[in-house]
């Protein structure tokens, strides 16, 4: 039978599948503990919807959420017409030596430092947007979600395409062999039995926009009012808790980066919950 | 959908492509044009001598070195801090998990996942707050507070990619040696794993990739723009994403700016030579099992 | 409008490859109009690619390539089918492919059957119902389907997934029909029933059948072939 030592070893494999879940909701369990005063004065659903203008004592993080709102949503209209554009052009269009060369390309994006595209974002493109649209400093939610875009395109690419890819070989070559030229194919044929996959890359993309901070912090101006325009500085929850973070911690200025935390957790959990729920549904539709 | 529906939506495809190679591409060469020109000894070392700065003699105050270092001290420490318990975990995942309990772990890996690296700063930041409290009041954000955030950044992937490579093994040999008269255990470290080193391992590099290039963990957590090389685990420490971020906006002449292009340079090869190394691996390896079995 | 003796077919020097290995050897050979050609030979020779080069299907196989020529008789004019200005979709609907497993798309029966006019750019809805009527009842299906048309056709049985293909292929009207093993996936019965369907297509276009069994072979064909390692030999 098993020896002592070799129990102790599977029940440490055990302990670290259990640690991870455990870490999983101690990060929330953390940000409802230290924000706890906020709830116990039932300021919560108040913050959610007043401004921060701390010299007036108001430390609401509506501004901010607006921001992350604006950028995610203007990144996502720029970032997903792109994403569906080049993913046919490898899996359909040019599913040869062109379309396999590309999406190295692809997944090569994918390890660039999200610092660097900021960094070179605030020395080339800022100066465009400023000179091009003569809009303030030109570090706005338009810069921001540019840059954005190119930093969550490359993770919807590689879902589209591999759902693309996913679709039985013998629909693709009914529709071949029927005389379907490719953008047919794709129009009649693949993409209405990859929407589940569509939507999957939809949702991860804009998961990873919510949840970027550098490309915000250093590219969207940080001004603490609610955006008006897309030339307008915004800041989004995520660049709000770096920028208060560096600031002091026992105030209730701090503690307030707390709700924008929840906040952020609560949306993340909604959307990997929805991509597991599509997930889920594919199986039965298989034939 | 008539012709002119087709030729759109293959114009569309096209631009789409081409946009992004330019975007990409401009990016590089953008970094290059600018940055290539710092690259030197100077930018690394400052005014120290290399030979000095390399055998810890002399400090070096105004190069990339400790922020080199730094990044380089960073990534081995949270590597080594996640490797045991992903592996793990995701030996517990792909061998012993059953039916819903295996659905439960997976859902809390993906939401691990899916975590804004903000929130996983500012939970390593709440962390030293609290061991800072009760532990020992010598406790401030610092490399290993650090390192421990981005370890738990990195976990899900490395329990993602173990379960993968494990689980991709096919059936006929995960029973030969069970066949043979193997316990579970055995079966697993003799026999399943190194099937999957080549899975496991470019998970690893990908996780080692992953920390070398956070920077809001690190920000909440303990680096900063001037600390020199790290005395020790408690102190601060600096890092390359940190130093391009601040360096963006705190340089004061054109000499530190170019400092920042060619700490991006550097990053960026850091990245991508783990990146093609992972790739090397996954396919070389893979090839050598194959032909040793 | 039957054409005796007439070359439907005529391939000269055909080598082809997948990567370095080599699958025909410079084969040459001709085929009739308006005939039953079949095809036999051990499995995994390439009975399955020989059909594919006469409706360039191979090509979205990466790393293949071919060598020689092909020519087809279409529209009355022997067209090299690998000429650079051959429209791929126009030579798929002078050839249709039926294959060894059935491949209904995932829509209704009438959806199926009126997909391949749909991508010729035919629009009129009163046109589209004659003819998948009538290649339903060429297809010796339309009574069996004529109540269920909006069902989706995976619903049907195997015998039946396969007669609606070759409908499906035939409602264009193509000269040449490719048929891979067109009845290894069913019982003596359904298979009975397509034979009968593949002997009255001789009128309307020319056959290529690839099979593996001799009695069906010696009902069907009027010329048989056989391909082995890389060379084909009249039988």
């Amino acid at each position: 039978m098993i020896s002592r030592f070799e129990h102790l070893i599977e029940k440490s494999f055990l302990a670290a599948a259990l640690w991870s879940m455990a870490l999983t909701i101690l990060i929330f369990v953390f940000m409802l503990i230290l924000g706890l005063p906020l709830f116990r004065e039932g300021r919560f659903f108040s913050l959610l919807f007043t401004p921060w203008i701390p010299g007036e004592e108001q430390f609401g993080i509506y501004p901010m959420i607006m921001g992350t709102a604006a950028i995610s949503v203007l990144s996502l209209c720029f970032g997903a017409p792109l994403a569906i554009g080049v993913s046919v052009f490898i899996s359909v269009l040019q599913p040869g030596r062109l379309g396999r060369w590309l999406k190295k390309v692809v997944v090569l994006m994918t390890g660039v430092p999200t610092v660097v595209y900021a960094f070179v974002g605030i020395f080339l493109l800022v100066p465009l947007v400023q000179s091009f649209f003569t809009a303030g400093s030109g570090m706005n939610i338009l810069t921001a979600s540019l840059v954005l875009a190119l930093l969550i395109a490359p993770t919807m690419i590689l879902i589209f395409s591999g759902s693309f890819e996913n679709v039985p070989i013998s629909y693709c070559n009914a529709a071949d062999a029927l005389g379907s030229s490719a953008v047919q194919k794709f129009v009649y044929v693949i993409l209405p039995y990859s929407w589940r996959g569509i939507i999957t890359g939809l949702i991860l993309g804009a998961a990873r926009a919510v949840g970027d901070t550098l490309v915000a912090l250093m590219l969207a101006g940080n001004a603490v009012a609610v955006p008006g325009s897309v030339f307008d500085s915004a800041r989004t929850l995520t660049a709000h808790i770096a920028l208060v973070t560096a600031a002091d911690f026992d105030s209730i200025e701090f503690r307030t980066i707390f709700a924008g935390g929840i906040l952020l957790y609560l949306i993340t959990l909604i959307m990997v919950l929805t991509v597991r729920f599509l997930s889920s549904l594919k199986k039965e539709a298989s034939p | 959908m008539n012709r002119l529906g087709e030729i759109s939506v293959t114009f569309f495809s096209w631009l789409c492509a081409l946009s992004l190679v330019a975007a990409l591409g401009t990016v590089f060469v953008f970094l290059l044009f600018k940055g290539l020109g710092g690259m030197n000894l100077q930018t690394i070392f400052g005014d120290t001598n290399a030979w000095d700065a390399l055998t810890l003699r002399k400090a070096v105050f105004n190069g990339l070195f400790p922020a080199i270092v730094g990044t380089i001290l960073l990534v081995i420490i949270s590597v080594v801090m996640a490797l045991p318990v992903g592996l793990a975990a995701g030996i517990y995942l792909a061998e012993y998990g059953t039916g819903r309990a295996k659905n439960i772990f997976s859902l809390f890996c993906d939401i691990l996942a899916g975590v804004p690296s903000i929130l996983v700063g500012l939970f390593g930041f709440s962390l030293s707050i609290f061991l800072h409290k009760y532990i020992s009041q010598n406790i401030y954000p610092c490399l290993l507070i650090s390192a421990a955030s981005l370890s738990f950044l990195v976990l899900p992937y490395l329990i993602r990619t173990t379960q993968i490579a494990l689980e991709q093994i096919p059936s006929e040999d995960r029973l030969t040696a069970l066949a043979l008269g193997a316990g579970r255990l055995q079966n697993i470290f003799y026999v399943l794993i190194p099937r999957a080193l080549s899975g496991i391992v470019s998970g690893v590099i990908l996780s080692i990739g992953r920390c070398a290039e956070d920077t809001a963990v690190i920000m909440l957590t303990g680096v900063v723009a001037m600390a020199g090389l790290p005395q020790s685990m408690l102190a601060k420490y600096e890092a390359l994403p940190f130093f391009i971020y601040y360096i963006s906006s705190q340089y004061t002449d054109m000499q530190e700016l170019q400092m920042g292009y060619a700490a991006a340079i550097i990053l960026v090869g850091i990245c991508a030579v783990l990146f093609v190394a992972a790739f090397f691996i996954k396919n070389r390896l893979v090839e050598r099992m194959l032909f040793r079995i | 409008m039957v054409e005796e003796d007439k070359i439907k077919i005529e391939i000269e020097n055909l080598s082809f490859f997948y990567g370095e290995h080599r699958i025909f050897h410079d084969v040459s050979t001709k085929m009739m109009a308006n005939k039953i050609t079949a095809v036999v030979g051990p499995s995994g020779q390439g009975k399955s690619t020989f059909l594919m080069i006469m409706n360039r299907l191979w090509e979205n196989i990466p790393q293949a390539r071919l060598e020689g020529h092909v020519h087809i008789l279409l529209k009355n004019r022997m067209t090299d089918i690998y000429a650079r200005d051959v429209s791929l979709p126009d030579l798929r609907r002078s050839v249709g492919m039926v294959f060894q497993k059935s491949n209904p798309l995932p829509m209704s029966i009438y959806k199926n059957m009126a997909f391949p006019l749909k991508l010729a750019g035919i629009k009129n809805q009163a046109q589209i119902e004659e003819k998948v009527e009538a290649a339903l009842r060429d297809a010796f299906l339309w009574n069996e389907v004529k109540d269920r048309l909006s069902h989706d056709a995976r619903s049907l049985s195997g015998g039946q997934q396969q007669r609606l293909c070759i409908a499906r292929a035939l409602i264009i009207g193509p000269e040449l029909m490719l048929l891979d093993e067109p009845t290894s996936s069913l019982d003596a019965r359904a298979a009975a029933i397509i034979e009968e369907l593949i002997l009255l297509l001789k009128k309307r276009c020319t056959v290529f059948l690839v099979s593996h069994h001799m009695e069906q072979i010696a009902r069907l064909a009027d010329t048989v072939m056989a391909l082995e390692d890389g060379k084909i030999k009249p039988v």
